[in-house]
């Protein structure tokens, strides 16, 4: 007997787990791509230590995204963006991405920081690919310490963000030639992180670290 | 007939519906990966994630190639597309999806031959090619549709895949309990065929028409939901106007679709033949009452699977 239901619970097993799970969620892809740039302002205090003043973030959006956003705004069809129509276009997103405080995740230590409210943006269509750039400024200046981390992700994996890693992240500011860029293990979740996505989905387990688990954790040593 | 003049239906309106929606991150409807992630076992999160990683990796591959070919269309990157695409098509497919369910409950289910599943297999993957390419060009070029009404084009397709899905498990459902009752002991051997309960085998009666109609339905209720990797190529390659290169790579990828529904074709028809010799010993009598069940649970399950896909999408 047993020759014979070996096979079959085999073969049950691998019908149900092809065939009959009953749920769609491979095509939960991430929906948009965005290749990003992110600049780091620093400034030298006067007693030598660095800290950290504003970010200035280059997000060029993927064509696919770029033209279904095209469609929504281009209020006289034809095919281009005006200037007003751009910065409507322009605005709106960055509402979106408002909301979810720009998909910046810093800390230092146990403290979260969130960024503020990006005045204004800098939007540009080419190529049939969407370009935001805008500056987000710190609610007071981050001194740069070994606790200081910055993960550029979408908790929820919709958004996936492409950082070049050579030249994806850059350092500006005056004498700043002492301080560099690491990158600490990929998918590693910190435990700020951890806290934060855990207050955030509660008993909902499913979500947490979706996006951070592939994102690039970074960190800046001066000195 | 009737289904051409649906699919005309779904798409003119579609030119009513194109809607921004209030956040661009965070859409409204029921795909956001937030609102999937609930059917997904916690257990197979991992899984599942490295699944997405993989498939954002992927799209990012072909974004970056589809501009390069653009840039040097002399290159050989168009093979490189094309490759990728047909890997997408195989490991895509591998993933949880409507198709397989589809295909292997109702081959299970039924008599059908290896033959016959891989050949549904074939014609589906196919018709979610052609689909692809219907919906994106005839929305763009006849119909002057933007991406997003193109997009919304393709929910109303899945939803109609789906209500086809329902049909098709509705309709086995039925023509089975009929033949049940048809097949009423208190009738005695007025049916004396293969279904008869009088304790010797017979050769299955074959009903052609019943299993072309079952075929076509089950193919379409596959086909007639475009895959979502052909759709973002086609428009990916619309915005850079690269549109035989996107042609011929969407066919690759339906021909990756088809090698892997047709390994879980071939595990259910293996699957329905052990379970025929498992069940040889039984008397006929048992052996009807078990695969009446078995059968009626399937359709069910085809039924209930639709409907639930239906619901999901709305």
């Amino acid at each position: 007997m047993s020759f014979k239901t070996k096979p079959i619970k085999f073969l049950s097993i691998l019908t149900l787990t092809f065939g009959l799970w009953p749920t769609n969620m491979a095509i939960a892809h991430p929906h948009i791509l965005i290749d990003a740039a992110v600049t780091f302002h620093i400034q030298k205090t006067q007693n030598g230590q660095f800290q950290l003043d504003s970010l200035h973030y280059t997000w060029q959006f993927d064509e696919n995204f770029s033209l279904l956003l095209l469609g929504d705004y281009d209020d006289d069809q034809n095919q281009l963006l005006e200037q007003q129509e751009l910065t409507t276009m322009g605005m709106e997103t960055m509402e979106g991405a408002k909301e979810l405080l720009y998909f910046t995740h810093i800390s230092n230590g146990d403290t979260k920081i969130s960024p503020n409210d990006a005045p204004t943006v800098q939007a540009t269509f080419k190529d049939n690919r969407l370009t935001l750039e805008f500056d987000l400024t710190l609610p007071e200046s981050l001194p740069l310490t070994e606790t200081f981390k910055f993960t550029l992700y979408d908790e929820e994996y919709f958004t996936a963000f492409f950082v070049k890693k050579d030249s994806g992240y850059q350092l500006v500011g005056d004498d700043i030639e002492s301080c560099a860029i690491y990158q600490a293990e990929q998918g590693q979740l910190d435990s700020n992180i951890k806290i934060a996505l855990e207050n955030a989905f509660n008993d909902d387990l499913t979500n947490q670290g979706m996006g951070a688990q592939f994102a690039d954790d970074i960190g800046i040593k001066c000195g | 007939m009737r289904l051409i003049l649906i699919t005309i239906f779904l798409l003119s309106a579609t030119i009513f519906s194109a809607n921004a929606a209030d956040n661009v991150f965070r859409p409204k409807n029921t795909s956001s990966i937030e609102q999937t992630n609930q059917f997904i076992p916690k257990p197979l999160m991992p899984m599942v994630q490295k699944i997405r990683q993989l498939q954002a990796e992927y799209l990012n591959q072909v974004t970056e190639t589809l501009r390069q070919i653009k840039q040097d269309e002399k290159s050989l990157f168009p093979l490189s597309l094309l490759f990728l695409s047909f890997l997408y098509g195989l490991l895509h497919a591998a993933g949880p999806g409507h198709g397989k369910a589809v295909i292997s409950a109702y081959l299970l289910s039924t008599k059908a031959q290896l033959r016959q599943g891989i050949q549904i297999a074939f014609f589906a993957s196919m018709l979610q090619a052609i689909t692809a390419i219907i919906i994106t060009f005839a929305g763009i070029f006849l119909l002057q549709f933007s991406v997003r009404s193109i997009n919304q084009t393709f929910t109303y397709f899945e939803q109609f895949s789906y209500a086809l899905i329902a049909t098709l498990g509705l309709y086995l459902l039925t023509a089975h309990i009929i033949k049940i009752i048809r097949r009423n002991p208190a009738s005695g051997h007025n049916l004396h065929d293969e279904n008869c309960l009088c304790g010797h085998d017979h050769i299955p009666t074959p009903q052609p028409n019943q299993n072309i109609r079952q075929k076509l339905l089950t193919i379409f209720s596959i086909g007639i939901r475009p895959c979502t990797g052909a759709l973002i190529i086609l428009i990916l390659a619309h915005g850079l106007q690269l549109y035989a290169t996107a042609i011929l790579a969407t066919f690759l990828m339906a021909f990756g679709t088809f090698i892997t529904i047709s390994l879980v074709a071939t595990f259910a028809v293996s699957l329905q033949n052990i379970s025929q010799k498992f069940t040889n010993n039984m008397s006929s009598k048992y052996y009807t009452y078990a695969a009446d069940t078995l059968k009626i649970c399937l359709y069910l399950f085809i039924f209930s699977f639709g409907l639930l896909l239906i619901i999901a999408t709305i």
